[in-house]
Order: structure tokens, then C-alpha cells, then sequence
């Protein structure tokens, strides 16, 4: 009996000691908040210093991305750009391990009397796509437009790749249902995922982006590839109907019109996206060809309208327009979330029996004390998989339109922030500015002119 | 299973999955295949250039005016189309190198022409150089040809395998009648299985 004991202490002091640094017992928007308030408060972090546990740790992909955001906020492209490179390397080598790996059995295996934060990161499909997009805008401004479009190709093909690998993946969760006769349908599950569909609406998936298909119908123009600009914008509109600027291009490129014009092209991410959530749902757990309730975490949305803050921007006095919204992360990252559901429910049930079949054991073995304890692991191993990438922005917009050649003084505010750009505008050139908004503080960068 | 046989199992797999090897390198030769990934590789570099500028020589029409003069040539950067950072200075390099050691072409540079307007203005402006000994200016050659080309990649992916296949064009254009006096293309695929077993 003290044997046991024993082991539990060792087991436990074990996850303990190895996840400090990771998420297991501690929730992801907890470890990554504290930088995101002094971000917002106006603040720059030490990209050195920032994150330094959780780039060498399990979830390294979503740390880099973490980090390489921040750079990326704070101009620091090359910092950036050795992140994303980092992270989209950690996700190959993920892909390419073998189907079957050692590495995978232990996570998969602590995963399944721990919770799924021991589960190494791998990035959600949309947040593949934006890594790639981002990564495409730190090749532009270090001035290599052909870098770029290789990024912007790759992010298209993460998208494609993203809806078979999603397929496969609900075909593997019924799979693993049945093999474990798990039913994933529990009315309380139903409904706090339920009240995330009207946020949701009629967006088909999670991965197509109209933001990313726009980028790089922009970076095909920039290299004189009309046709295949055109191919692009047209995917983005039939993604994001509403957007004006993606109305206007598609019907310009269709007439024909190669754009000699001398133009500026604003690229706007707006706000940080929602963190996820975590709510314990009592769910029936078949023991014994019997049930037991057992209270299981799960991680949700809160279903938040928010509304997008438009930017204005302005040529000295006159007035050039206002930018017009063509991605919502909030409801992408809320589509991912529903996609998973019947892994996610089956997981948690196969987990809440294993927990309570340790639990049973350690009643029997060691009375009050061994139920005591398994209690208490159970409390507190019991946390929900809410980790995503949270630098993201809330949503992102664009603007479009013809300028002068010669120099410009381009002022841009946004809900009581202001920031201005001096530009040198070439005649028939691409001015792409970059406009980012965190908290109240408003960034804004040339990435490329030509 | 008894409950202190799982924790055994759990605590024996986390030390095993804490294993690594030792790197081991040795020289080898550049042209040898060496199959790591579906990615563009050094053997791939190898292979379009060489392949290419035999084509290219080979080609009869090619070949009689060749046997007659040296014609003046320039090559342009390779574009690259694919779904990688594939450094295509360095193919369009391997190309003209390889033209270079034939013997059969001039060739002129246009990627340099910033340092030699440097070199130029300074001989001129400066008044340090000689004038008997500066460079006389607008007596450079132009060129009769300009070869271009680009690479393109179409990969397809699903759980075990990726199947990649790559194709190089390029082409020879004739700069006083504007017509194609030469194109190959020359195609590369490699397929990629992952393993079934491994750490």
C-alpha cells in the first residue's frame, strides 16, 4: 500500500516538475497575459527575454509564433522573421515524425490521465495560414517580393491542405467514439458550443482566409502575374462578399485592366483575439455498464459581438478613405473550436474513465486517503486545451486607393489613436502599409514600394 | 493492468523519449543523389543545370552558328514559382558557369552594372585615373541573346505521402527578331513516405 503511494507521489511530481513551464496545470492566457497587457499599455517587450521557457518547451511552435508577432508589432521584422522560420521548421518535423511515434505514445499516453494541454502544440489550420502570411510580410520588408509570394503560395496550399486534414481527423474521432463506445452527445456540451453559432453564421470553415487569398493576389499584381491576381481576389470575395475593395478588384482585373496606377494598399490588423475559455460540464461517463457523472473541463468561447474599429486615413487634410474588414479571427478561431468538438468530447471521455478507474483503484487500495488524493489530482489536472495563438489580431481590414507620386505626410487614426507615415511615392509603384492596433497603441510601417 | 505497472510504463517511456544520436558528417560527392527530402536539393541544382546546357548546346540550329562566332549572350535570374526559398541566383549561376566552360558564348552581366557605373564615374570624376588609361565608355557589347527561366512545383500531400514534383523551363530568345530560338524543360518528382515507427 505505501508502495503506491508512493508511485502516485512520483507520477505526480513528475507532471508537475516537467510542465512547469508549459500549460499543464496552468492555463495558456495566464502564462501569455501578462506580456499582452504591457503590450497593450504601450510597452515594448525584450524579444530576447520574452517567452524563453515556452519557445524550448513541448509548445515551442506556439510560443515562436507568440514571439515572432510581438517582433513583427515592434518593427523588428528579422526577429520576426527567425521566429516564423523557427516555428514553420518545428511544424515540418512535426508532420514529417512517423505515424506511429514514441515521442507521440508518451504525450498521447500522459495526455489521457492528465488533460490535453500535454499534448504538444501543432497550431490550428487558420493559424498555419497566418503564420505563412505574416511570415510573407517580413520577406517584403526586407525588400524580396519573389520571398514573399513563396510565402503567400504556401499559405494558400495550407489551406487546402487544412480541409483534408480536417476531414481525416472527425473520420479518426468517430473512430475512436466507436472503438470506445463514447457517445460525443451530451446536452450541456450542445449548449455552450451552440451559443457560439451565432457569432459563427455561415462561415463554411476555419482555414480559408479571404485576408491571405488578398495578400497574395496583391503580391501576384506586384509581379505582373494579372491572371493569377485575379484567381485570388475572386477566392477572397467568394469568401468575404462584403468586403468594397474586393469588389472593385475583381471587376478591374476581369475588364482587364493591368493597375499601372501609383497606388497605396493598406493592410489593418485590428484588436487581439478572444482567449479561450474553460467551463467544468458534468458529463455521463460509462463505468461498468453503468454511469457516473464526472465534471469534465472543457474550453468554449464566450459568444461576444464585437464590433470592428475602422481605420480613416487621411493625405495631409484630404481625406482617402476608410479601411473595410475582409477576415473576423474571433469567428475563425471560434469555427476551429467547433470543428474539434467530437475529438474533443471523445478525448475527455475516454480520459474521465481512465481518471475514474485510477480514482476506484485508489479507494480500494488505500481507503480515504488513496480517494483523497485522487481528488485532488483530479482537480487539478482537470484544465481544458485553451491554448491558440493569442497575438493574433481580432479581426483585419484593408483599404485601397490611388495617390500622387511624390511626398506624402499619411495619417491614420482609429477609435482616439493617431499615428502618421512620411512616404516618398514612386510613380506606378505598390505602397503596401502595414497598420497594426494593440490595446491603444497604433504601429505604422512601409513594408514595400514598387 | 495493475495501476503501479502503468506508472512504470508512463515513467520508462518519458526517459526514453529524452534519447538523441550524435551527428555524423563526411564529405561526399556533390553530384552523388542524396535523397533526404521532397524538398529542392543540391542533387536537384545540379541535375537542371547540367541537363539544361547540354540541351542546349546539343541543339542543331544552335550548334551551326556556334561552330561559326562566339554570339553575346545574357542570362537572367531564374524566377522561382515553387513553395520554397529556393536560391535561384545560385541556379542561374550553375547555368552560366557551365555555358561559361563551354566556350562557345560571350557573355555579358547586367547584375553588376551598379559597382561598374561606380567604377566608371569614379575613372572619369575623381581625377585620380589616367585619362589615357580609364576605361573608354560606350563601346560595351550588347547582347544577342538573353536566356530566362523559372522553376514550378506542384505538391500533393496526404498522411503518409508527399508526392512533389518540380519543373524547370528555360528558355533562349533571340533580341534582334524577338523570336524563341531554343526552350527545354526538364522535370523532377520526388515522393516522400513517411515512417510507421519511429521516436
Amino acid at each position: 500500500m505505501l508502495r503506491i503511494t508512493y508511485y502516485v507521489i512520483l507520477l505526480v511530481s513528475l507532471f508537475l516538475t516537467g510542465c512547469s513551464a508549459t500549460t499543464a496545470f496552468r492555463s495558456y492566457p495566464d502564462v501569455v497575459n501578462p506580456t499582452i497587457i504591457e503590450i497593450r499599455a504601450g510597452k515594448n517587450v525584450d524579444i530576447n527575454s520574452v517567452f524563453v521557457g515556452g519557445v524550448n518547451s513541448n509548445d515551442k511552435i506556439l510560443y515562436l509564433m507568440e514571439r515572432g508577432r510581438l517582433a513583427q508589432f515592434q518593427g523588428n521584422f528579422e526577429a520576426s522573421k527567425r521566429d516564423f522560420d523557427d516555428a514553420i521548421a518545428a511544424i515540418k518535423t512535426n508532420d514529417q515524425k512517423a505515424i506511429f511515434s514514441l515521442s507521440g505514445a508518451v504525450a498521447q499516453g500522459s495526455s489521457a490521465i492528465v488533460n490535453d494541454n500535454t499534448i504538444p502544440y501543432v497550431g490550428d489550420g487558420y493559424e498555419r495560414v497566418m503564420l505563412h502570411h505574416y511570415q510573407a510580410l517580413n520577406y517584403l520588408a526586407s525588400g524580396d517580393l519573389e520571398g514573399a509570394a513563396v510565402e503567400a503560395r504556401i499559405s494558400n496550399a495550407e489551406q487546402d491542405e487544412s480541409l483534408d486534414r480536417h476531414q481525416k481527423e472527425i473520420g479518426r474521432a468517430e473512430q475512436l467514439a466507436s472503438e470506445n463506445r463514447v457517445s460525443s452527445n451530451s446536452s450541456e456540451v450542445e449548449e455552450i458550443y451552440g451559443r457560439m453559432d451565432k457569432i459563427i453564421g455561415g462561415v463554411k470553415n476555419s482555414f480559408q482566409n479571404a485576408y491571405s487569398f488578398y495578400l497574395s493576389g496583391v503580391l501576384y499584381e506586384m509581379q505582373g502575374q494579372f491572371e493569377d491576381a485575379k484567381i485570388d481576389y475572386k477566392k477572397a470575395l467568394e469568401i468575404y462578399p462584403d468586403n468594397v475593395y474586393l469588389k472593385k478588384d475583381v471587376s478591374r482585373l476581369s475588364a482587364m485592366f493591368s493597375s499601372n496606377d501609383t497606388e497605396i494598399i493598406v493592410f489593418f490588423d485590428q484588436g487581439l483575439v478572444e482567449a479561450k475559455q474553460e467551463q467544468q460540464i458534468p458529463i455521463p461517463v460509462p463505468v461498468r455498464r453503468d454511469f457516473t457523472l464526472m465534471a469534465v473541463a472543457f474550453p468554449f468561447y464566450e459568444p461576444l459581438q464585437i464590433e470592428p474599429e475602422i481605420l480613416n486615413i487621411s493625405d495631409g487634410d484630404k481625406t482617402l478613405g476608410t479601411t473595410s474588414v475582409i477576415c473576423d479571427f474571433n469567428v475563425l478561431a471560434m469555427k476551429a473550436l467547433k470543428e474539434k468538438i467530437p475529438s474533443l468530447v471523445t478525448h475527455q471521455v475516454i480520459r474521465a474513465i481512465a481518471k475514474y478507474t485510477m480514482a476506484h483503484q485508489a479507494e480500494q487500495r488505500m481507503g480515504f486517503l488513496g480517494s483523497l488524493g485522487a481528488a485532488i489530482y483530479n482537480l487539478a489536472s482537470e484544465r481544458a486545451d485553451t491554448r491558440s495563438w493569442l497575438t493574433l489580431p481580432a479581426n483585419a481590414q484593408i483599404f485601397r486607393g490611388t495617390i500622387a507620386p511624390g511626398e506624402h505626410t499619411l495619417n491614420f487614426s482609429v477609435d482616439g489613436a493617431q499615428a502618421s507615415l512620411k512616404v516618398d511615392i514612386v510613380e506606378k509603384s505598390k505602397n503596401i502599409v502595414y497598420v497594426i492596433k494593440m490595446g491603444n497603441r497604433l504601429e505604422v510601417k512601409i513594408l514595400n514600394s514598387k | 493492468m495493475k495501476f503501479s505497472n502503468l506508472v512504470l510504463i508512463v515513467c520508462g517511456l518519458a526517459v526514453l523519449s529524452g534519447c538523441s544520436s550524435n551527428m555524423k558528417v563526411r564529405y561526399t560527392d556533390p553530384t552523388q543523389g542524396q535523397v533526404v527530402s521532397t524538398e529542392f536539393s543540391s542533387t536537384d541544382l545540379q541535375l537542371i543545370a547540367g541537363a539544361m546546357v547540354d540541351s542546349m548546346m546539343t541543339f542543331q540550329p544552335l550548334a551551326q552558328i556556334t561552330n561559326l562566332r562566339q554570339p553575346v549572350i545574357m542570362v537572367d535570374k531564374v524566377k522561382n514559382k515553387t513553395m520554397q526559398h529556393i536560391d535561384t541566383e545560385s541556379v542561374t549561376d550553375s547555368i552560366r558557369a557551365k555555358l561559361v566552360k563551354s566556350g562557345k558564348f560571350r557573355f555579358v552581366d547586367r547584375t553588376t552594372e551598379d559597382a561598374v557605373m561606380n567604377e566608371l564615374n569614379f575613372q572619369k570624376t575623381s581625377g585620380m585615373v589616367d585619362p589615357a588609361k580609364a576605361v573608354e565608355t560606350g563601346k560595351q557589347y550588347g547582347a544577342e541573346y538573353i536566356v530566362t527561366g523559372n522553376i514550378s512545383e506542384i505538391t500533393q500531400t496526404n498522411t503518409k505521402v508527399t508526392d512533389t514534383y518540380y519543373k524547370f523551363t528555360l528558355v533562349l530568345k533571340n533580341l534582334n527578331t524577338g523570336l524563341i530560338d531554343w526552350t527545354d524543360e526538364k522535370e523532377i518528382r520526388k515522393i516522400g513516405t513517411r515512417g510507421m515507427f519511429g521516436n
